[in-house]
């Protein structure tokens, strides 16, 4: 009978001995493991609350959560994984904010999009505007199917991994994702911005 | 079996995720009838490249300052209250966690905010919401400040600081003095640097002031020193207050406030005699700071020597990176054009990972077009379009690729 050998077992028991010194709350150690997954949070912060929210401060909120809750890290997912659930909730927390729905505004949006650079050129302006109204249609959706929707659409994660990371089932985490389409579909189709994008394709 | 349009549909969704082979040909059966759900996956796919486009991210100093921060908040004993995030609930365990944490911003801030208030009894002002120390220690009036900050303060930061000011956000380097203006959206700096993040989105101005110029801005980052400006994003308009004329700057420029000939023998900035002893030789990061000042007051040979003293104790690559460009930067401004651009290909080989590899790549080739030979240049130039074809400078390498064309 074959046996799985560890070829890292140093690397590992490092690694063990890293999360037990965050758990009690080094600072040493948790400075090494947001350094080695702070690209990966920024990313999942970026790609799920949009590019109107100050990913900064949200890394930080993450961080910030992550420290608390590690004594409550029993290991049973990865630390990345379990990192990107916090940012999940973080960024889930702000979308639903007061604050947000007032900043869905389209037109703030939209002059966002245009007013980044000067002198660029009218494709890349065009480009700005559509993900504007994008973001605007997004941000209509609920925060849970927008989560779920952009996860599993946009960024190919499979349903199980988007479930895992929102603390859903799969059936819910499928529903949402449906219905957020549903209605993203619905909103697209009666944007002439988004429309073009069907148009084009098909030209 | 035929695939309903419902299924179609679902099948779109999963794409990304990956499908079966089976699955696949089932959908593009389906795709190659069925007009409606052509439209569909065009839409999705267009949209997910749209939310695909690249952004930029946060540098590597950006976010090694926000990690620093959240340690710091999180300084005292971890609370036996922390909230669960590893649990299965979705919403509980996040709204506990946003109670917890608020619990103890607010209690930090309260307990502070009375200790610093009774002790130092400062003028009542009107606190202006927003504006507030978002890490690291400030003081007023040799008090220690902590949470919001008045409307009319003058500041100083002894290790750095980070403030969020109006729509913008401060990041005060070590001894840096500054006055803020809350009604004019004004800082002045009266002493060190500043790195200044204003939201393009507010639409407002706001400035930053030095005893020679003024930096008007809409939404940018750049960082100011006494003496000069760096503007990393957006654009900038730097006013002399002596009245000579104004100069608009982009992302990637530098300006230098050249003091008149009579003034040159007056340094306007305190030099750095009494400052530079008391710094911990360790500290690295303090002395490629001061290097920067002394580079921008055009005291080359000493900020060569501070940057091999913080070369000799930093470690860390962004900051290695960071000392090597300024080396670079400190045989440009000597003049000295070979070695200057020896020293930014250095940079570009040895942290080709690294936002400063692309500067520097860059500033190598633009020293070859300026000052060196065409063809040398001309091979920079597309060693950096190659390499960084979405560059924060690949419309100015084209141009000057174009203009260098044999």
């Amino acid at each position: 009978m074959g046996r799985l050998v560890n070829l890292h077992p140093q690397a590992e028991e490092a690694e063990s001995d890293l999360i037990e010194a965050c758990r009690r709350g080094e600072r040493q150690a948790l400075e090494r493991v947001f350094s080695a997954h702070a690209a990966y949070l920024e990313r999942v912060l970026r790609r799920v609350a949009g590019r109107s929210l100050d990913v900064e401060d949200l890394l930080q909120t993450t961080l910030m959560a992550a420290i608390q809750a590690f004594p409550r890290f029993r290991g049973e997912a990865h630390v990345r994984t379990w990192l990107a659930r916090i940012a999940v909730h973080t960024a889930h927390d702000r979308l639903r904010s007061a604050s947000l729905r007032k900043r869905a505004d389209v037109a703030d949006l939209e002059a966002l999009a245009v007013s980044g650079e000067d002198g660029a050129p009218d494709e890349l302006l065009e480009v700005r505007r559509r993900l504007a109204r994008l973001e605007y249609h997004l941000g209509e959706l609920g925060a849970k199917k927008r989560i779920a929707f952009v996860l599993h659409v946009f960024e190919g994660m499979p349903l199980e991994d988007v479930a895992a990371l929102m603390g859903a089932g799969v059936a819910a985490t499928k529903s949402r994702v449906f219905w957020a389409r549903r209605e993203l579909l619905r909103r697209a189709s009666r944007d002439p911005w988004l429309r073009e994008l069907a148009e084009r394709s098909e030209a | 079996m035929k695939l309903s349009c419902l299924h179609g549909e679902a099948l779109l969704s999963q794409r990304a995720s990956g499908l079966s082979r089976a699955e696949g040909l089932r959908l593009e059966e389906h795709l190659a009838r069925c007009e409606d759900c052509r439209r569909t996956a065009s839409m999705l796919s267009g949209m997910r490249a749209l939310h695909q486009a690249e952004e930029p991210l946060l540098s590597e100093s950006q976010r090694r300052r926000v990690i620093a921060a959240a340690l710091q908040a999180n300084t005292g004993p971890i609370s036996s209250r922390a909230p669960r995030h590893v649990s299965g609930a979705w919403v509980w365990p996040a709204l506990a966690a946003a109670a917890a944490l608020l619990l103890v911003a607010t209690f930090t801030f309260r307990s502070q905010e009375r200790q610093s208030s009774v002790a130092r009894g400062l003028p009542a002002q009107p606190a202006v919401p927003g504006d507030r120390v978002l890490s690291g220690g400030v003081e007023l009036a040799g008090v220690a400040v902590a949470g919001q900050l008045p409307e009319d303060a003058a500041l100083h930061a002894r290790q750095g600081a980070r403030l969020a000011l109006a729509h913008a956000t401060l990041e005060l380097r070590p001894d840096t003095s500054i006055r803020w203006q809350a009604k004019r959206r004004s800082v002045k700096l009266a002493q060190g640097s500043v790195r200044v993040d204003v939201d393009p989105a507010q639409r407002r101005s706001f400035e930053v002031g030095t005893e020679h110029f003024t930096v008007h801005v809409l939404g940018t980052s750049f960082e100011v020193h006494q003496r000069s400006v760096r503007v990393f994003r957006g654009r900038v308009q730097v006013q002399p207050k002596d009245g000579s004329p104004a100069v608009l700057l982009e992302g990637g420029a530098r300006t230098l406030y050249e003091l008149p000939p009579a003034a040159s023998s007056t340094p306007v900035v305190p030099q750095p005699t009494a400052a530079e002893p008391a710094r911990p030789a360790g500290d690295g990061a303090a002395l490629v700071d001061l290097a920067r000042t002394q580079l921008a007051e055009q005291r080359v040979a000493q900020a060569r020597r501070t940057l091999q003293r913080a070369l000799r104790s930093l470690t860390a690559p962004e900051e290695r990176a960071e000392a090597m460009s300024l080396q670079a930067e400190c045989s440009l401004v000597a003049g000295k054009y070979t070695e200057a651009r020896a020293a930014y290909l250095r940079v570009a080989s040895r942290f080709a990972q690294l936002p400063a590899a692309e500067t520097a790549l860059f500033a190598a080739a633009r020293i070859e077009a300026e000052h060196g030979e065409p063809a040398r240049a001309r091979e920079l130039l597309s060693r950096y379009l190659a390499r960084y074809p979405r560059g924060s400078f690949a419309r100015e390498a084209q141009r000057r690729l174009q203009g260098l064309a044999p």
